[in-house]
């Protein structure tokens, strides 16, 4: 085969995995209709857990508030998560009292995580 | 290969392409959706974020910022979903409580009149022992933590590229869709921060009286369906002529009683609620937390020799 038949060659398989890749990432991509909340936007994520923290609020107990941070399957500790989600409430500047009640929940799940003494 | 074969050649390296780039897109590379909403969850999960939202709604009390977050879910009834969930609960013999805390944030939704009427959070216990802060206490007669503004909290999350503009806007509606949402940070603080976690509360699941006028029973009969043999069916409206969801029912019979709401069967009517009698028994129905009572139920036998069933229609003032 010529060297010019090669390069066209080469050429129409670019071509073929162009139009993969569209047909792959554009036209038809994987879906993911059954998704995990470990994979909600980190302003839902923070949602999240200032509903847990307005639970908490009336509960006031840390294990179960853990347990429902716990669903967002985060690798981190639960007073970590809050302390995440605390830190993007203060940069996105939701209401002082929306702050106050991850700050508290942050607090309870800190003191819950170490047994009971602040590290 | 001979030169004289056409060009065959093209579409085999187009196909061969081809395959490469699918294989990679779908396997290889495949779209990573790390930032979802909460929409595309599974349907155990939008479960829980639903339960979340309802048991939320008793701490915050603000119903705009509970309709936002039921949005994010995009049901397209959110009281029928709640309805639904309630229902799941109740045939899995779930704890009533947590069948409560999703039934009255269907009447909530149902009648945002009866707001002032949200289930306290708080027990009467910790306003007299005086665990509360004095704020908390003086803000309302239920005692609820104060309302936020109606604005919904991720309201003004931004995204990547966009740069926060501050424009004054006292009562922003919140947005079906939180991408298109604009940045509108600037609120009117409706409370004030309270130290809640000095309080040691427990939420009350005590059932709460229906807002308004109990309920009066408006129209009672009987009727034959062999499809549904013995059934009582209570139809209930409220003062503004609504169906009522989300009320509790209780049915006492000799050594047995029961408690189911409205709006379980949304198909039905958010009104509507029904229960299997069984024949022989006599049943007592009360609503508005013992207000209303009618007494002596009692199945009557139709011609085709089944139970019948029993129609209760009742209405508030």
């Amino acid at each position: 085969m010529s060297p010019q038949r090669w390069a066209l060659f080469a050429f129409s398989i670019l071509v073929g995995i162009s139009l993969g890749l569209l047909y792959g990432w554009v036209i038809s991509p994987v879906e993911y209709v059954d998704t995990s909340p470990d994979s909600l936007r980190a302003d839902y994520r923070a949602d999240y857990v200032l509903m847990t923290a307005e639970i908490f609020a009336i509960e006031q107990d840390a294990g179960l508030a853990a347990r429902r941070l716990a669903l967002l399957g985060s690798a981190l500790p639960p007073h970590e998560v809050a302390a995440e989600s605390l830190q993007f409430a203060q940069t996105n500047q939701y209401p002082p009292q929306d702050v106050t009640l991850l700050q508290n929940l942050t607090i309870a799940l800190q003191l819950h995580d170490s047994g009971g003494s602040l590290p | 290969m001979s030169e004289n074969r056409g060009h065959w050649y093209l579409l085999t390296g187009l196909l061969i392409g081809l395959v490469l780039g699918i294989a990679y897109a779908w396997a290889i590379a495949p779209l990573e959706y790390v930032d979802t909403t909460p929409e595309s969850l599974r349907a155990d999960f939008k479960d829980e974020y639903r339960f979340l939202i309802a048991f939320s709604h008793r701490a915050h009390g603000n119903l705009e910022r509970t309709r936002a977050r039921l949005s994010l879910l995009g049901d397209a009834d959110p009281v029928a979903a709640l309805g639904e969930q309630a229902q799941r609960l109740l045939a899995g013999n779930a704890d009533m409580s947590r069948v409560r805390i999703l039934a009255d944030l269907a009447e909530a939704l149902q009648n945002p009149s009866a707001q002032g009427a949200v289930p306290a959070p708080v027990t009467v216990a910790a306003l007299e022992t005086g665990a509360l802060p004095a704020s908390t206490v003086e803000s309302g007669p239920t005692a609820t933590i104060p309302p936020t503004d109606a604005t919904s909290p991720f309201e003004p999350i931004l995204e990547p590229t966009e740069t926060p503009t501050f424009q004054p806007s006292p009562s922003p509606s919140p947005s079906p869709n939180p991408r298109t949402r604009t940045a509108t940070p600037t609120r009117t603080p409706l409370r004030t921060a309270t130290p809640i976690a000095t309080a040691t509360a427990r939420p009350s699941l005590t059932p709460t009286a229906t807002p308004g006028q109990p309920f009066q029973l408006a129209d009672q009969s009987t009727f034959c369906d062999a499809q549904r043999p013995g059934l009582l069916q209570v139809y209930l409206q409220n003062s503004a002529g609504s169906p009522a969801a989300g009320i509790e029912i209780t049915i006492t019979w000799l050594g047995g009683q029961e408690e189911f709401f409205t709006g379980l069967k949304p198909e039905l009517g958010h009104g509507y609620a029904d229960f299997l009698m069984s024949p022989g028994v006599e049943y007592a129905l009360s609503l508005s937390s013992g207000a209303t009572r009618i007494t002596g139920l009692q199945v009557e036998t139709c011609s085709g020799d089944y139970p019948g069933g029993i129609r209760l229609e009742f209405r508030q003032p």
